[in-house]
């Protein structure tokens, strides 16, 4: 794994301490200028820090700043960096696009804010080194999307709401999770945390926290929603950067090896390969260019549990096949985003051919087609797992190119939005595409191999028998509303108050009954709270007795 | 120094005499008067906190034959609690009556009234105690129908009636004792006492003379209208000091003479009848209509307290923990006293601003009469047993002693009967801070107002922080020996 | 008459003496009455902070005064009080500022600032109490002072709301009461004592001690608004918004959780405590607590009722860190009596400058009011969040040793389903708030606007405290780990606690 590490320089050491610092900082610091005029510019400020952080910071380096909440600790290690790296490209290109990109006389302001939190959450959670940290990390980047996914129209306000009470919970079993895990190793530190015993619970809360954001099956239906009706911008951090972290939470805190995950490892690989299918069959059906894409991501993310479900139960394969996976999703992260902003530069933009083409190449980077990154990335992964699973990679494959398929069908479909002519926009896809086409390998680690023509052929015989069979009667086509489970849940009208958190007052249910002031006597109330005291003594009473 | 004992009675005596001969200047001469009874008073404190017990046979000759003036920290002590409630009614009454003959009349009969209730106090023999008992008893009903009036005279006439009954009783077990044991000296008496019937039965008869004259439930009837209908000045010495006097012979006749004689049943008995007077007179006093009938229920209800002490008393053994027992129970004496004068004063302003003290109509007293109001509110924190009232102190040491002594059934009854108390307090108080301005909108402190708020201080902050050296006052000795206490 | 024995009166007096001298002063002198409340408070922030350097340097302070035989009014500073007396005297500090402010022009000032004062002296007596019998005479004392305050706009809903306090508060003095005289009884004279003033003892009736505990806790339960005890608190909000602020997070609420802090750290002693199994029927209580707040906040359209019921909940987390054995979830619900304190606060100064600024009660008006007023709708937002437990406000630091704690006691089974519940519904009740606040559409009129000149949304005595306890509810969980946190001082609380 060559990859960009090569690059790190000499950098004065006193620099280090002050550069790590402002990585996660520079984005609080900006936040409250949202507001003013440095707000639109400040999306692409926020993270260079992070970026210079990555290059030029030695591995290893880390940061005791206990003074800080519960003792912060920092550190860069090896992992953290390609995060950081990748991770600070996107929220680059990405705040580039929304400051220059069709909508950006709607950014300062909140978005702009949600925007400069979310980020240096990201951030915190990648650099930081014990638990506490990345927790606040993880819970300021979840909390802080929020804000980005609310758009100005009522479709983006149901779907943020139905982001929060998912990312709610998740960040409270994580919570729980966390509180097991620090108990257990008597510290919150990641270096003291080897070693320690996991127990089952602390296991199911993880899978459960990170798996909301990697949208796991069942856990999935706030992505759709979302990246539907999201800003682009939004849905370009959400996809990429963020859904990733999950990821990075798992690698963290489930170390394979640790005695007692193999169970666990067998139930993700499971609900991994749910995923990928239900992902790749639920896309197809999408009728939306965007829908098409979130269903991927599903797809994608449950080939990236199932295997990380494997190296679960399988430690002795786990190093290389964890390196792998992480190269795997350093892709996806670079792709998915990419292709969303291809969207918006699609929409909007100038030379739309040009900008066809271009999704293409990174719709077939997706894909996995040979001389691609994505094809670098599978390769790896196949080498790791010494053919293991094998049925499951090329079923992802296929599905992921039928569905790229649809949606470039799709996209190709759609009329253009009536927008301001913005060259911008076009550049940074232009210097976006080489990256995310071969990201995250130097395009001299790509070679040509004809294993990616064997889910190309299933998935285009299959894209072609389905495009057979549904030519002449759309109408048999099911209609699968982006967010699926949501709306068959909401139908059934069993909604948990959790998922929209409406709570009583908008529906102005009990709210009269108990402001409604009945009148009563001192006597009654005397009485009242006399009553109210002898049950309690009786319940301590009950309860004191010796057994 | 020991005839010192004759001035706190010699002076409000001369003084009731001077102002029934010149009543033009009642005013001036009474509340000399009153001062110089304080005088006397404090005087009488500072002697006996330097010398202990003192004992002065008046005509020289020796007790058992002629007639002893006795002092010991009970009495002392009660005393001192007299003298300055007195003399801040008398100071309330200056401007309370307005009819110079009314006022007259008032400061001779209250000034007697003060000279009898020390004589009772500092009085050594059982004899004497009857004769000072029947002239409170007969200057309180005079003050009582002071303020004219068909349910005034009424209820004078219904107090005097039974005033009498109890002097009866009271007249006959001084009889039997006599006849029984040749002296009424309570020191002698102490001396010769021996378990038999007829200590028992004067006991019994002594006991139940003072339970009508302190107005032990159920024998309390006559005091609430008696209380209630009187000039709000008499109100305060009837319910502070008149009912005291009973009580105070109840607890000298108990452990300075008969001790011999007692049982713990009839301890339980009379302490069985304060519960339910807590209880009783606090509940009548939440449904009272009016403020001064609140208060003289209320009264009833202390009075309960004060009972309910007995039984514990004589359960603890006779030392240590008696003696702060003891200490708490005239800590409460004390504490009452003050709180109940300042309540009735504070009433007998309201009623004259407003015309009335229905309790219902007292909306925008808080805003009109903010010093009153307070006066109210610290008279109820006494009352219910607030820190830092000296209420308090005595309460905790009360419920530490039935705590002690294995009586768990006082515990309940103090529970409800402070809960009844703050619930009656603080209905006056949610009337007085409500929106209604049927007190009149004047924003005014008043001179009147002053009495009363110093009472309830006394009641309510001197007592309670400065109650330590009581404890002490008391354990200076007595001068009633042969008791066991 | 050394500082170490006249400190802790001088503090009481701080504030006993400016509270006094108003009373007396005339309606229309502001400007004396002001000077008064301003002296008072900040001469007692600085007496404070004497005694906060001297308890750091392990200087002790003492005062005694004997009330009757063996009943002495104490006055002491250990590391507990201390940081409930600078809790209390900083926030009263700042709900002067506010209430100032807030009650320019409306009648009967006198006497509110003068129960003001000495609500404010009970509270710090009663948090500098050392022994059981000092704490309950502060504890009546503090009903006593609040009672008027809560009264005092003097409509037949004030009136009523403080009668309904009344009921309560006076019902758990005496349960109080009786407790202390029993333990008095049996044990002697009950000085607070780090580990334990019982755990000296040996011979007791362990039977008599548990319906002792039971007493005790049910009477600070009332005050500390533990379910079913709790009816007062969302009664009692009639009250104008900074009694509010009073009651829900400077003292009485607080006041009754700090003594169930005390009962069981320092008078029975954790180890007692746990031999008598008396500490899981206190949890399964403030457990109950704090989910039935919540979902009983969920349907509050009245703003300060939310935020009351919110506190019966949040004020039970302190309970519920009190009733885990171990030194981590003893730290969660200490320092949650900070934070809550410092995060409530806040709220209720909002909710009051809603009211006050636009005629804002109930949660159905606040759509927009974000734009309109930003600072006070900011603070409200990180207080919010805060209670929620979104990291890095303080609010966290609580759940997160709450959260350790009931790990490290082996009781996570319930425990962390009650904390994930509660913030649950927590988010549910207040997140909706802030959407409204921020991303509704502002109505074309509010319902009683001030028109007002002046540069900033409100008067600075109205924003200014709420900014002032937002940025602090930020900055103490944002440096929970920093020296002189109350973090870091509630460790050394514990520490001592458990001989450490």
């Amino acid at each position: 794994m060559s990859l960009l590490l090569d690059l790190t320089m000499q950098l004065p050491g006193a620099a280090v301490a002050p550069l790590m610092v402002l990585t996660p900082l520079l984005p609080l610091l900006l936040a409250p200028f949202a507001f003013t005029a440095i707000g639109r510019w400040g999306l692409a400020l926020g993270v260079l820090p992070a970026l210079l952080t990555a290059l030029l910071v030695p591995v290893g380096s880390a940061l005791d700043l206990s003074w800080v909440m519960l003792g912060v600790q920092l550190e860069l290690d090896a992992t953290g960096r390609i995060f950081l790296l990748f991770s600070g490209l996107i929220w680059l290109a990405t705040g580039l696009y929304a400051a220059t990109g069709p909508d950006r006389q709607h950014v300062a302001g909140r978005f702009a804010l949600f925007y400069q939190l979310a980020l240096a959450g990201n951030l915190l959670l990648i650099l930081a080194a014990d638990i506490v940290t990345f927790y606040v990390g993880f819970a300021l980047m979840g909390l802080s999307a929020y804000g980005l996914i609310l758009g100005r129209s009522q479709r983006a306000r149901r779907a943020a709401r139905l982001y929060l009470g998912f990312t709610l919970v998740g960040e409270l079993a994580l919570f729980s999770a966390l509180a097991l895990l620090a108990a257990a190793a008597g510290s919150t530190r990641f270096d003291e945390l080897a070693g320690v015993p996991v127990s089952d619970a602390a296991v199911a809360l993880l899978l459960l926290g990170f798996g909301i954001k990697l949208a796991l099956p069942g856990l999935h239906p706030w992505l759709p929603l979302s990246y539907t009706a999201a800003p682009l911008a939004a849905v370009a951090v959400l996809s990429g950067p963020m859904m990733k972290a999950g990821l990075l939470g798992w690698l963290r805190f489930l170390p394979p090896g640790a005695p007692g995950l193999e169970p666990w490892g067998t139930a993700l690989l499971f609900l991994g390969t749910l995923g990928v299918v239900l992902g790749s069959l639920l896309g197809v059906l999408q009728r939306e260019p965007r829908a098409v894409l979130a269903y991927s991501s599903i797809a994608k993310m449950g080939l990236i549990s199932a295997l990380f479900g494997t190296a679960l139960t399988q430690p002795a394969i786990a190093e290389p096949l964890l390196t792998a996976l992480v190269l795997f999703a350093m892709h996806h992260l670079l792709v998915k985003p990419a292709l969303f902003l291809g969207v918006g530069v699609w929409q909007a933009g100038p030379a739309r051919v040009w900008v066809l083409i271009g999704i293409g190449l990174l719709a077939a980077s997706l894909a996995g087609l040979p001389l691609t990154g994505g094809d670098a990335a599978k390769q790896a992964l196949k080498a790791a797992l010494n053919g293991q699973v094998s049925l499951l990679l090329v079923v992802s494959a296929a599905g992921t190119l039928v569905l790229m398929v649809r949606f470039l069908y799709l996209l190709a479909a759609r009329a253009p939005r009536a927008a301001p002519f913005s060259l911008i926009p076009l550049l940074i896809l232009v210097v976006l595409l080489p990256i995310a086409l071969w990201g995250p390998f130097w395009p001299t680690e790509i070679a040509l191999s004809l294993d990616g023509l064997v889910p190309l052929t299933m998935g285009a015989a299959v894209a072609a028998v389905a495009w057979w069979l549904t030519q002449d009667s759309p109408g048999r086509v099911p209609r699968i509303p982006p967010g699926d489970l949501y709306h068959w849940v909401a139908r059934l009208r069993v909604m948990a108050p959790t998922l929209t958190w409406r709570g009583a007052p908008d529906l102005g249910i009990a709210a009269t009954a108990t402001t409604a002031a009945r009148p009563r006597g001192t006597q009654a109330e005397l009485t009242g709270a006399g009553l109210a005291m002898l049950v309690l003594i009786a319940l301590l009473l009950v309860s004191l007795l010796p057994d | 120094m020991t005839n010192l004992l004759v001035w706190p009675v010699l002076v409000p005596l001369l003084g009731g005499l001077a102002t029934l001969l010149a009543p033009r200047l009642a005013n001036p001469l009474g509340l000399a008067c009153s001062l110089a009874t304080l005088g006397a008073a404090a005087a009488l404190v500072v002697v006996f906190a330097d010398q202990g017990p003192m004992i002065l046979a008046l005509g020289g000759w020796a007790p058992g034959l002629g007639i002893a003036l006795r002092a010991d920290g009970l009495s002392v002590a009660l005393l001192a609690m007299s003298s300055l409630v007195g003399l801040a009614a008398g100071v309330y009454a200056t401007g309370y009556f307005a009819d110079p003959d009314v006022r007259g009349r008032f400061w001779s009969l209250w000034l007697l009234l003060s000279a009898a209730l020390h004589a009772l106090l500092l009085s050594g023999d059982l004899f004497n105690l009857y004769v000072t008992l029947e002239l409170l008893a007969l200057v309180a009903v005079a003050l009582t129908a002071l303020g004219g009036g068909r349910a005034a005279l009424e209820a004078a006439l219904r107090y005097l009636t039974i005033g009498l009954l109890g002097s009866l009783v009271f007249l006959l077990g001084v009889t039997l004792l006599y006849a029984g044991y040749g002296t009424l000296d309570l020191v002698g008496l102490a001396g010769a006492l021996r378990p038999e019937p007829v200590a028992w039965v004067a006991l019994s008869l002594l006991t139940v003379g003072l339970l009508i004259k302190s107005a032990l439930f159920p024998l309390h009837f006559w005091l609430p209208p008696a209380h209630a209908n009187a000039p709000a000045p008499v109100s305060a010495v009837l319910s502070a000091l008149v009912v005291k006097a009973a009580f105070y012979m109840v607890l000298r006749l108990w452990f300075d003479v008969f001790d011999p004689a007692l049982t713990q049943a009839a301890a339980n008995l009379l302490g069985v009848l304060g519960g339910a007077a807590v209880l009783w007179g606090s509940w009548r006093a939440l449904r009272a209509e009016r403020l001064k009938l609140l208060a003289a229920y209320s009264t009833v209800a202390q009075l309960g307290y004060l009972f309910m002490f007995l039984p514990l008393l004589l359960a603890l053994p006779p030392g240590p923990s008696r003696d702060v027992a003891f200490g708490a129970l005239v800590l409460l004496a004390l504490s009452h006293g003050f709180a109940k004068s300042a309540l009735f004063l504070g009433a007998g302003v309201i009623q004259q601003r407003a015309g009335h003290d229905r309790i219902a109509d007292l909306g925008g007293t808080a805003r009109a009469l903010p010093v009153t109001t307070f006066v109210l509110a610290l008279a109820g924190v006494a009352l219910i047993g607030l820190p830092p009232s000296g209420t308090f102190l005595a309460k905790w040491q009360l419920l530490a002693s039935a705590i002690e002594t294995g009586q768990w059934l006082w515990l309940p009854i103090v529970g409800i009967g402070t809960l009844l108390a703050g619930a009656y307090c603080f209905r006056v108080l949610g009337h007085a801070f409500g929106p209604s301005d049927r007190v009149g909108a004047a924003l005014a402190v008043g001179g009147e107002e002053i009495p009363a708020l110093l009472l309830a201080i006394t009641a309510t902050v001197v007592l309670g922080l400065g109650a330590a050296g009581l404890w002490e006052f008391l354990a200076l000795g007595t001068a009633f020996d042969g008791g066991s206490r | 008459m050394s500082l170490s024995n006249t400190l802790p009166a001088l503090i009481l007096v701080s504030s006993l003496l400016p509270g006094l001298a108003i009373f007396l002063l005339r309606e229309d002198s502001h400007v004396l009455r002001t000077s008064l409340n301003m002296f008072g408070a900040i001469a007692k922030v600085i007496l404070v902070g004497v005694m906060v350097w001297g308890v750091f340097h392990a200087q002790s302070f003492e005062t005694r005064w004997t009330l009757a035989p063996g009943l002495d009014l104490v006055l002491s500073a250990d590391a507990l009080s201390v940081l409930f007396v600078a809790l209390s005297t900083g926030l009263w500090l700042l709900t002067t500022v506010y209430a100032i402010g807030y009650l320019e022009g409306t009648p009967h000032r006198s006497r509110f600032f003068g129960f003001f004062s000495l609500c404010v002296t009970a509270t710090v007596g009663l948090a500098m109490a050392g022994n059981l019998f000092t704490f309950v005479v502060f504890y009546e004392l503090l009903t006593l002072a609040t009672y008027p305050l809560v009264a005092h706009k003097g409509t037949p809903a004030a009136v009523r709301g403080a009668r309904i306090y009344l009921a309560y508060t006076l019902s758990g003095g005496l349960l109080l009461l009786i407790g202390a005289v029993w333990l008095r009884t049996i044990a002697g004279p009950v000085d607070f004592v780090e580990g334990g003033a019982l755990s000296d003892l040996s011979g007791l009736d362990p039977t008599a001690l548990r319906w002792i505990f039971a007493l005790l806790i049910i009477g600070l339960g009332v005050k500390a608004a533990l379910v079913p005890l709790h009816g007062w608190l969302p009664q009692a909000m009639v009250a104008p918004a900074p009694v509010s602020s009073l009651l829900h997070a400077v003292a009485v609420v607080k006041a009754g959780a700090f003594g169930i802090v005390r009962v069981v750290y320092d008078v029975y002693g954790v180890e007692l405590a746990g031999t008598l199994q008396l500490l899981p029927v206190l949890g399964a209580v403030a457990a109950i607590t704090i989910i039935y707040g919540s979902i009983k906040a969920l349907s509050q359209d009245h703003l300060k009722k939310r935020l009351a019921y919110s506190t019966v909940s949040q004020v039970s987390y302190i309970a519920l860190g009190t009733a885990i054995l171990g030194p981590l979830a003893t730290i969660g619900g200490v320092v949650h009596l900070v934070h809550q304190g410092i995060m409530k606060i806040t709220l209720f100064f909002a909710a009051g400058n809603y009211a006050e600024n636009l005629g804002i009660h109930k949660v159905s008006e606040m759509d927009g009011v974000g734009r309109r007023m930003p600072g006070t709708t900011l603070a409200f937002t990180i207080a919010a969040l805060g209670m929620i437990g979104i990291p890095p406000v303080a609010g966290f630091v609580s759940k997160w040793y709450l959260g350790l704690g009931a790990v490290e006691a082996g009781v996570a089974h319930w425990v962390l389903p009650v904390l994930i519940a509660s913030s649950l519904l927590n988010a549910a009740y207040f997140l909706p708030i802030l959407y409204r606040a921020w991303f509704k559409v502002a109505p074309t009129a509010w319902p009683a606007e001030q028109v007002r000149g002046g540069r900033l949304e409100m008067p600075g005595a109205l924003l200014w405290p709420p900014v002032v306890t937002a940025a602090l509810a930020l900055a103490i969980g944002l440096f929970a780990g920093a020296p002189y946190s109350p973090l870091e001082w509630t460790q050394l609380i514990a520490a001592r606690e458990y001989g450490l």
